[in-house]
Order: structure tokens, then sequence, then C-alpha cells
């Protein structure tokens, strides 16, 4: 019995050696770096390739240590069933990779801490709490909710998120706070969380073992008959786009706004619950349920286009491969569920808005800024609506441009331009950040000859991404061409709208000149909806589908 | 496009492959594959594992881009104009990768709106036929049941070409005499062909007309059954003395046996010049069923037992 | 049609065991003279299969004087066909003796297909005289 965990525990290391020793790999890196003094933390701030690094690491860990594998029959991973023929227990068989994860994660972050957390107020004893907890709740939710299949990467992005809020809650809370929120009390509580989650990742494993599989659901009759109930497809489809257009969205197109309704409810709905009485909080809080869309589809958008999202599959599964649709009918329906997906994000986070400022927000820092945009439009109540829409309009272009915009990198067939493409955006979001890009905008306006070399360089890049769209959409049938460039249209002046908005407002407050800044704005305002590539989607798409 | 459905329609071969190659890495799957299937014929396409049958239907549906030579069904290259000629193509794979997530009955609708020449009649008649629940979610359906939807979605709208990518492993004799069934329906309708793949040769024997043995990425026997059935023949030489080592005779595709009886499966052009072997009497010989024939065509060509360990 | 089982990996083709099966069937009043046999295409989906195999033991069967193909109605077992099957097996025997016989006096194989040609030429000829005298 002793030799049943090492040997777990070996087989653990075996599969996943590469990922691991390429962390190694990177921690050894960093910490060179920092010996040889090349890479220093700037002025308290920990070094941006360390945060690269560190990030890279902690995602590696989480995916190798996933304890799946896929069954034959499915594709979708669970508990490997091969184990349950060893003389081994069902608690053994639940613990060994529970620890092996812990422990990975956990010298992870004492590898890091010191080199990540300059001046951080946070005891490091919370956060290595919080990291054992997401390992546990990570292995729990895999296991247990193997039932969603793909959909488990919804429930597990909610719960890093709501672990991410946790950390930060105890630094936000202003005032004395009940001893749940503290960072002891919190971390009491989620370690309890993590307990249960474990004890009922045990049974789940034991009943998969012997008693027959997995429990119905709760209330498993009363669901059947509900969901018989409801209405599948009973009426034929029109068109062959009509079907296809069911599918993706059957299939994708209700991820968003699951993943956003399940951030609002679960992170931003209680911290609103929380500082309700503190008013400074309620127009931040407003702003990041406006940007949760947007956030949200950034990564999710980054894999929309393959046909197993986030999975490492690429091809075109046989099923769809072999209809009689061509590959420009199949990424116009993917583009339309796009839209589909954005439009009813937004919905949600409207509804959302809702009910919270009508039920517990305290709506006076809200109506000051509406009283002074008001003044400042010529007091006029129909340019404040008309702002507020063009500021929902443009999020819902957003959110659709950010689903689209790489549909060609998850429909290529190599998955090396999707991880080039993550670690790109990565790499670029933590530069911007380490560049402090929060003091672009002073800089700017600073001195008005700042603006010329960012337009010209603006100015270049519509130019370029011009002549990319001319050379992709050549080989596209005019039809898509022309219903495309209608939505893009659309977009883009309403990108244009609000930037000239955006800009007036900011005239108010900071009084400067130079049309060089106005134009500057405009430009970025053209980039923003994607062209060239939307036209590379289909040519991509043919080739991963007649795999050469 | 009348005229093109027009001039389709009289192309006699539905499909016809010229010096196929493919490889995969360092292994060919397909090596020089050339054949054309005429209308209204049954082709089986018999294979080792790892023989090119799955590989070369996949060429035949686009699937895979062929890397030298042409491959055309119904006149057209498939990776060229993938619509014109999936629109009349019905397909089952070994494992029809149908979303578990849908019902029965929204399946049979999706697959009806992309073929205009769906039956819906049809398609009901073979669903209650098949006993298929039209509320059940695919995912609860057994490994035969979905072979059998796969089975409706693939001949409800009557195509002109059926392709049957081993559509029997691993399924229980009922569904298999269903897949037979449809197999001989398709074909018995006017102007329509099928090609499937299978390790079952006596269903290949029942049904097809034509054979096409692949091994190794190569077309060994290529022709009409019954021509290639009466080619080949089986001799039982019974020697004088009984040999240590199994006999070379020139033409023998395939020898086995040990002592003094042999088994040679040859060509039936061989046959007089292996009765004439030194020291050997023709003890039996009789027409080779196609199960010796593929064995010996794509087995080792000498058998040997083997030894005991001592 | 249900009792019967093809082998198709015996050594006879699957023609040929329909053809025989065929045979005995109309030969034991299974199928009765002058009925309708299954048309090519729900004879070859019931068996099971390729329907060239069940057109080619039609023909055979044609050609043996069994069967009567009548274009448009179908298939057909010939009314007479029983009456003449029972008279060839009943001659099968006479033959046999009377060929036995002969090799015995010592003819061979040519000297008895002359002896036979003789005798049916003269038996022709006598029944066309009487038909011109009656």
């Amino acid at each position: 019995m002793r030799g049943a965990p090492i040997a777990l525990g070996w087989a653990i290391w075996r599969r996943h050696r590469g990922a691991l020793v390429g962390i190694v790999v990177l921690n050894v890196i960093s910490w060179l770096g920092h010996l040889s003094g090349a890479v220093g933390p700037l002025a308290g701030e920990p070094a941006m390739l360390d945060t690269l690094f560190a990030a890279i690491s902690i995602l590696t860990v989480f995916g190798a240590l996933g304890y799946v594998e896929t069954q034959e029959d499915g594709n979708i991973g669970t508990f490997p069933r091969r184990l349950f023929a060893l003389p081994v227990s069902s608690f053994c068989l639940v613990a060994v990779p529970m620890l092996a994860g812990i422990a990975c994660i956990e010298l992870l972050y004492f590898a890091w801490a010191e080199r990540l957390s300059h001046g951080g107020s946070t005891s490091p004893l919370f956060i290595g709490v919080l990291f054992a907890s997401s390992m546990v709740f990570y292995q729990t939710a895999l296991w247990t909710l193997a039932r969603l299949g793909a959909l488990r990467i919804v429930v597990v992005g909610v719960i890093a998120v709501a672990m991410f809020g946790i950390g930060f809650l105890p630094g936000m809370v202003a005032g004395e706070p009940s001893f749940w929120r503290t960072e002891r009390g919190l971390a009491a509580i989620v370690s309890a969380l993590a307990l249960a989650a474990f004890v009922h990742a045990w049974r789940h494993v034991a009943r998969l073992r012997s008693a027959g599989g997995v429990a119905p659901p709760p209330f498993a009759h009363l669901r059947a008959r509900l969901t018989d109930a409801l209405p599948g497809r009973r009426r034929g489809f029109s068109s062959a786009a009509a079907a296809q257009f069911w599918f993706e969205w059957q299939r994708t197109g209700m991820v968003l706004p699951l993943l956003v309704g399940g951030v609002l409810v679960l992170v931003i709905g209680p911290y609103s619950w929380f500082l309700r009485n503190d008013p400074g909080y309620l127009l931040p809080l407003v702003f990041w349920t406006l940007a949760t869309p947007v956030f949200v589809a950034a990564p999710w958008g980054m894999a929309f286009g393959q046909s197993k999202p986030w999975t490492e599959d690429f091809s075109i599964p046989s099923f769809v491969a072999t209809k009689p649709l061509s590959a420009q009918q199949l990424v116009a329906t993917k583009i339309e569920v796009a839209a589909a997906s954005a439009a009813l994000s937004w919905l949600v986070v409207l509804g959302f808005l809702v009910v919270w400022l009508l039920s517990w927000a305290d709506l006076t820092p809200l109506s000051r800024f509406a009283i002074q945009l008001w003044a400042f439009q010529g007091e006029s109540v129909l340019a404040v609506y008309g702002i507020a829409a063009l500021t929902v309009t443009v999020g819902v272009f957003l959110t659709f441009r950010l689903l689209i915009a790489n549909l060609w990198i998850g429909m290529c067939s190599s998955s090396l331009v999707l991880v080039g493409s993550a670690i790109g955006l990565f790499a670029a979001v933590l530069t911007a950040l380490q560049l402090d890009v929060y003091r672009l905008p002073e800089w700017l306006l600073a001195d008005p000859r700042h603006v010329t070399p960012l337009a010209w360089g603006a100015a270049l890049c519509l130019a370029a991404k011009h002549w990319l769209a001319a050379r992709t959409w050549r080989a596209v049938a005019p039809g898509f061409l022309r219903s495309y460039l209608l939505a893009w249209g659309v977009g883009t002046a309403c990108f244009v709208a609000l930037s000239l908005v955006v800009w007036g407002i900011v005239r108010i407050y900071q009084p400067i000149d130079g049309r060089g800044a106005q134009s500057l704005a405009i430009l970025v305002a053209l980039l923003l909806m994607p062209l060239a590539r939307v036209g590379l989607a289909p040519s991509v798409l043919a080739a991963n589908r007649h795999r050469r | 496009m009348r005229e093109i459905c027009d001039r389709v329609s009289s192309v006699t071969d539905i499909v016809a492959v010229t010096n196929l190659s493919r490889t995969f890495g360092a292994k060919r799957a397909l090596n020089d594959v050339s054949l054309t299937v005429t209308r209204g014929t049954v082709l089986g396409l018999v294979g080792e594992n790892g023989a090119g049958k799955s590989t070369l239907i996949k060429h035949l549906l686009g699937l895979w881009r062929a890397e030298t030579g042409t491959v055309r069904v119904f006149g057209l290259d498939p990776v060229a104009a993938p619509v014109a000629v999936l629109a009349r193509v019905g397909y089952l794979s070994e494992q029809p990768d149908l979303p578990g997530w849908m019902r029965v009955e929204e399946l049979l609708r999706y697959t009806q709106a992309f073929y205009p020449g769906w039956d819906p009649k049809y398609a009901e008649q073979l669903r209650d036929q098949f006993d298929l629940d039209p509320r059940a979610r695919i995912k609860t359906l057994s490994k035969g049941q979905r072979a059998k939807l796969g089975l409706i979605a693939a001949q409800a709208h009557r195509p002109d070409l059926l392709l049957l990518d081993e559509p029997s492993s691993g399924l229980d004799p009922i569904v298999r005499r269903d897949i037979l069934e449809a197999i001989v329906r398709t074909v018995s309708q006017e102007g329509r062909t099928v090609i499937f793949s299978s390790h079952l040769l006596d269903e290949v024997e029942r049904v097809s007309d034509h054979l096409a043995m692949l091994r190794a990425g190569s077309l060994r026997l290529l022709g009409p059954l019954d021509d290639i059935k009466m080619c080949h023949r089986r001799v039982l030489l019974q020697f004088d003395l009984p040999q240590p080592e199994p006999p070379s005779l020139r033409g023998a595709i395939r020898v086995s046996g040990e002592g003094r009886s042999w088994t040679i499966i040859c060509n039936e052009e061989n046959l007089p010049e292996i009765a004439r072997a030194p020291g050997a009497r023709v003890v039996d010989d009789g027409a080779a069923s196609l199960d010796e024939i593929f064995v010996a065509h794509t087995g080792a060509s000498v058998a040997t037992r083997l030894r005991p360990v001592a | 049609m249900t009792s019967l089982q093809l082998n198709p990996s015996s050594g006879t083709p699957l023609y040929i065991q329909l053809v025989a099966h065929l045979r005995h069937s109309i030969e034991t009043g299974a199928i009765r003279a002058g009925e309708q046999l299954p048309s090519v295409r729900k004879l070859a989906e019931d068996l099971l299969i390729n329907p060239n195999t069940v057109v080619r033991a039609y023909r055979e069967l044609e050609s043996e004087g069994i069967l009567v193909l009548k274009h448009g109605s179908g298939v057909f077992v010939r009314d007479s066909v029983v009456a003449r099957t029972e008279l060839m097996k009943k001659a099968e025997p006479v033959l046999r003796s009377a060929v036995g016989r002969l090799e015995a006096l010592g003819l061979d194989e040519d000297e008895i297909r002359r002896l036979m040609e003789n005798e049916l030429a003269v038996r022709r000829s006598a029944k066309q005289t009487r038909k011109k005298h009656a």
C-alpha cells in the first residue's frame, strides 16, 4: 500500500514532465536574471518578465495537473477510469492528484512570491491558502462537473475570477470590517469550502467506481420532464444557413452570455452589495460592469473560431466538414453567432444594471455624473440618453469585434498560432502595464508635439490594414463581403462617434489645443474593427478542412 | 447550372482516382493508387488496419487534399467544389461524431436542411424501423443506435454515392444487417453507387460486385469480384518427403503447412506449373475463398507454424 | 425465401447457390408452376446480396427453361416446368445405363454420339413421313 501513492505520483510526474521541466527552466532563467542584476524590479514593482513567467508557470501547472483523461466514447475528459481496476482505495486515488497539485502550486508560489509581491500588504499565508484552495476547487470542478463537458471552462473561469476577487477584498474594505472580511476570516471560509469540495470529490469518485456511475443530478426526474417539455427544434429549418446558425449557436453561442452572467452574479454582485454604503465605489463598479463583456470576450474570442474551443484539437469535425457548405458560409454563420452572442451578453449586462441600480444602489454619484453630462451637452436630456445608448452600442460592437477578430486563428490547423497569439497578447498587456499605460493620456496632452508620431503611425497602420484587406477579400464572394462591410461600417461609425464624444468631454476638463489629438482618436477608432483578418478566415478554414 | 448537371450526369465514372499518393510524415499511406468506379456498382474496399482504406475514402470527401495525382467525384474535384460534390454524397464513418447534445429528431431536421433531395417520409419510416426515440438525446444512445442514426442521415436524401467507412465495426449482427440492407437498397435503385470498406469479408462478398484490396497503401487487387475469385485457386500438395522448409514454388502467392502437406494459394495461370512440383502430388484443388485470398495477399507470403518453446 | 441461407465463403459462387435453391424449391413444389417469383430488387434486399447476383441466377434458370421473364410483369415459373423436370429426372438413369452398356461394348465417345444422332434423325424423318401421310 505504501508503494501505490508513490506510483500514482510518479505517473503524474511522468505524464507532465515536459511541462514541469519547462516551469523549472523558467524559474531558473528568472532567478539567474535577478542574480546577474540584468532584470531588476523597478521601484517596488515586479519586473514585467517575472510577471509573465509567473503567469505562464501558474497556468501551465493548472493545465498540466488537471487530472482527467478522455474516455473513448466521448470527447470530454473525466476522472481516469482505468485506475479503478487498481487495488488502491478511492481516497488515495483522489488525494494523490490533489496533493500533487497543491504541492506544485505552493512550490511555485513560494518560488515566485518574494520576486512578485514587493510591498504588498496581503499576508503570504492568505495568498498561499487561496492558491491551494483554487487547485482543490479546480480539480473538483473538473471531476464532478464532467457532465457539463466543455462548459467546465466557464465554471473554472468564474472560480478563478472569484478567487481574484476574494484576494483583493480585504484590501478594498474601508473602515472596521467584520471578522469575515479580514484575511484570516476569509482564509478560514475558503479552507472550509476547499475541504468540503475535497470530500465531495472523494464521494463522487467513490460512487463513480463502485456504485455504478454518477448519481443522477438533483431533481433529475423534474429536470428531465422540463427539458423534454422545452421546445427542442420542432419546426424544420428554412435554409441550410439557418440550420447551421442554430447548430453553432447551440454549441458556442451561449458561452459568452453565461460567462458574463456568472461574473456579474458571482463577483460584481456581491461586491456591489458589500460596498453599497460606500458612494465612491459606485462609478468604478458601473464601469467594471460595462467592461465585463469586453474582458470576458477577449480570451474567449481567441479560440472562438475553433470547433472545440480551448482544446488541443484544431481539426474540423467530419460532422461539419462533410456537409455541403462552403467555407464562406461556415465563416458567415460564425460571425452571425458572434453578433447574437455579443448582443445577448449586453442584454444580460443591462438587465443586471437595471436590477442593481434600482434595488440597492446609491444613485447619487451616477446622477451627479449625468447632470454634468447634461450640462455640458447643451442641457439636452436627449444627448445624455444618446451618449448612454452610444456607449452600449459601442460595447456591443467591441465585444463583437473581440469575438471575430481572431476567427482565423481558431480555424487554423496549427495550434502554435493560437498559443503564440495568446502569449503575444499576454506579453502585450503586461508590457502596457509595465510602461504605465495609464500615464499615456497625460503624456499626450502635455505636449501637442507628442501626438504627431503616434498619429502618423496610426495612419500608416490604417493604410496597411486596408491594403491587406483588399488582398484577402479578393477571394471572397460579393454577398458575404457586402453584409460584412455593412457591419464593419456601422461599427466603425459608432466607434468614431464615441471617440468624438469622449474627446469633447475630455476637452472640457482639459482645455488643450491640437487637432492632432482628435485625429489620433479618430484614426484609432477607424482601426478597431477587423477587416483583413475576417477576409482571411474562409481561406484558412478551407485549408483546414481540406488538409494538405 | 442545368447544363453542368447534365454534363455531370452523363459521366459514367462516378469516382476516378489517378495516381494518388499520400504520406503522413515518414509513413506512406497511399502509394500510387488508381481506380475508377462506374455508376450502379458496389465497390468493396478491403485491407488490413492501416492499409489506407479510410485515407482513400477521406480523399473522396475532400477531407484530404491530393498530394500527387487527381481525385474526381462526379467529374469534380471535391476540394475545389465541395458543395457540389457533398450534396450528392452520403457518408457514414466508423465512429460517427454526432453531437451528443442533439436530439434524434433535431439531427434529422438539421440534416434535412442541407439536402434538397431529402425524403422526410423515407427518413421517418427508417427511424420507425430502427426504433429510435425522436426525443432521445444522442449521448444517451448506444453505439449501434448511433450507427443506425448515422445511416438514416446518410441515405435519407437518396445520395448518388454512398460512402461507408468500416460502418459495421463493433456492431451487433442486427445493425450489420441494416447496413447491408441500405447498401443493397441504394444500388438497386437506378444509378446509385456504393463504396464501402470493411473487415468482414463475408459481408463484402455478399453485396459487392467489384473488389479493391489495399495493402500498405498499394492496390494489390482490383476488379470484378467474380473474376478475382475465379482467378485464385487453393491447391493441397502432398510431398513424398517431409519438407523442413516451406517449398519455394514459382507463382505461389502463399504457402502454408508443415511436414508433407502444404496448402498453396496461387493464380490460376500458375496452377499447372505448381501441380508439377517435383516430389509432390495434388491432393485437393479448389476455388479459394475471399478470406484465403485476403490472407494470401496481405499476410506474410510464407506462413509457418510457431515452434513450441523448448 | 426466408429459409435460404447463402454462404458467401464456400467454394460455390453465390448465384449458383441461389440457382440450386430455386430449382429445388420448384421441384419440390414449394414454388408452384405459374407462380410469380419476387422481383430482382426485392429478392436482393431480402437476401442482402447484390442485385446482379439475382439477375444472373434468374437468367441461368431462364436458359434452363425453368423460369420465364415477362417484360413489365415479372419473373414467373414456367407452367409446364414440373412435369418436365420430373421427366428429366426419370430420363437421367435411363440414359446413364444405356451409355454405360454402350461403353461396355467397347464404343468410344464419338461413336456413341454418332449413334445417338443417327437414331434421333431416323425418328425425326419417320415422324415427318407420318405427318405427310396423315
